[in-house]
């Protein structure tokens, strides 16, 4: 009997790894030090472009050019990628157990994500909150990652 | 419950030559013995394939496994 799965091949685990570490560490520099790389703002076209205050205010336009700095897209777009080709590519050896740790580590990514929505809708109020659940769109990933690797770490040892 | 260590050590096999026999990986031959893991049906057939005995040789069932 053989099923059929959506996971990538094991050759592009690494491509995954040179993605997502460097985008990591310079998206975390990127959030915490708010520097912006100046020339990276370019004239880009836009589905829904808004720079009023709030949601879909008075300046509010569809299907235009905007002027933008791309810094945040590249690094959120190149961590996406990275951890996208971590969470989905086979292992050298796929098999039942390994696709059981992968199971498992989702439900904890999302019970982690979940809980810590919840947390944040109850004491992070403002702008900060909408950051923060930006941020927190990549929980997800992150935690399933850290505890799928962490865990085949681990088996790796006691074998 | 399983035997799995006592057949393997039997056939002087290392835990990676059961495991490419079988076509799982070590860390799961290793998972299965210590009990931390108890295999799908298809899996365990295979293991007992493998030893030229049946599956109920090599797996047994404990009372805890009657408890949900």
């Amino acid at each position: 009997m053989k099923s059929r799965s959506l996971l990538l091949p094991h050759s592009l685990k690494k491509y995954g790894w040179m993605l997502s570490i460097p985008s990591f560490c310079i998206g975390a520099y990127y959030v915490f030090t708010g520097s912006d790389f100046t020339w990276l703002t370019a004239n880009v076209p836009a589905v829904l472009a808004d720079d009023s205050e709030g949601f879909l205010g008075g300046n509010c336009a569809f299907f235009t050019m905007t002027k933008n700095d791309l810094t945040d897209e590249l690094i959120a777009s190149a961590l996406l990628v990275g951890l996208y080709l971590l969470s989905f590519t086979r292992e050298k050896v796929e098999d039942e157990y390994i696709s059981r740790i992968r199971a498992e580590s989702m439900l904890w990514a999302v019970f982690v994500q979940m809980t810590v929505f919840l947390i944040a809708l109850w004491t992070i109020y403002g702008m900060p909150f909408w950051t923060f659940m930006l941020i927190n769109l990549y929980l997800l990933p992150l935690v399933f990652v850290v505890r799928y690797y962490g865990k085949l770490y681990i088996l790796n040892r006691q074998v | 419950m399983n035997k799995l260590k006592v057949f393997r050590a039997q056939c002087d096999w290392t835990q990676q030559a059961l495991a490419e026999r079988v076509g799982v990986s070590r860390q799961t031959i290793h998972a299965i013995e210590k009990g931390n893991y108890v295999p799908s049906a298809v899996l365990a057939m295979k293991i007992a394939s493998v030893f030229d005995t049946s599956v109920e040789e090599v797996f047994q069932l404990e009372n805890q496994d009657w408890q949900s």
